[in-house]
């Protein structure tokens, strides 16, 4: 199937304190698709300190432009840290994974976005195609 | 990566410090390959081969540890073409 016009890439990038990595990794991507011939319109980056309230806000506004979209393209790459509940977890099957934005919301899961509210917060029409790069 | 203190129950897919002198950066492993791959890639088969051949590569010659070697693969569609135009190899 070729690529659809409507196309919309999603870079995030969640750093913990101190660290730099993140930051390298989007301008990467960022640079890398702009060369692909993505504009900046294209692009939607969201960085730095992140909470969970930031990052369902930044999908929430993401899925109010896709959602009229019959058809299209959109990546999510993200570079950060990861956790999954339930914390004493024995098979990987089971498991709820989830974006965690500090060290400090470690030991509490409401304050992490997991990957089923990502799904759920874009929503995308059923024939716009998700890509997911996830270094984290 | 080694976790931090009181944070082992965390993931995080590992960082390596890549080049030389003053263009030292930190980067994820899989996003500094995923990136170096990405632009002549048209579908993710030849997105994630080319990011495999640039891995072994670095392995090989030995700018990236082994232990720091992801391993790779495509969920889903495999030929659906990556978003953008690839650019001139």
């Amino acid at each position: 199937m070729p690529e659809s016009a409507n196309r919309l890439a999603l870079l995030i990038g969640a750093p913990w304190r101190g660290e730099a990595a993140m930051h390298g990794d989007v301008q990467a991507f960022y640079d890398v698709l702009t060369a692909r011939g993505m504009s900046s319109d294209d692009l939607l980056v969201l960085e730095g300190r992140l909470d969970r309230e930031l990052a369902l806000g930044f999908l929430a506004a993401v899925q109010s432009r896709v959602s009229a979209w019959d058809r299209g393209d959109v990546l999510l790459y993200t570079s950060g840290h990861g956790a999954y509940a339930p914390l004493d977890a024995v098979d990987a099957n089971t498991v709820d994974p989830a974006l965690v934005f500090g060290p400090d919301d470690l030991d509490d899961p409401s304050r992490w976005v997991f990957w089923h509210e990502v799904f759920g917060a874009l929503a995308l029409p059923p024939e716009v195609r998700l890509a997911l790069l996830p270094d984290c | 990566m080694e976790a931090l203190p009181g944070a082992e129950l965390t993931c995080r897919a590992r960082n390596y410090v890549f080049g030389w002198g003053r263009g030292m950066q930190e980067r994820g492993v899989i996003s500094y390959y995923a990136a170096r791959a990405l632009p002549e890639a048209q579908a993710f088969e030849d997105w994630l081969a080319g990011i495999a051949g640039l891995i072994e590569a670095d392995a090989h010659s030995g700018r990236l540890p082994r232990t720091h070697r992801p391993l790779l693969q495509v969920l889903g569609d495999a030929a659906s073409p990556v978003i953008g135009t690839p650019t001139a190899e």
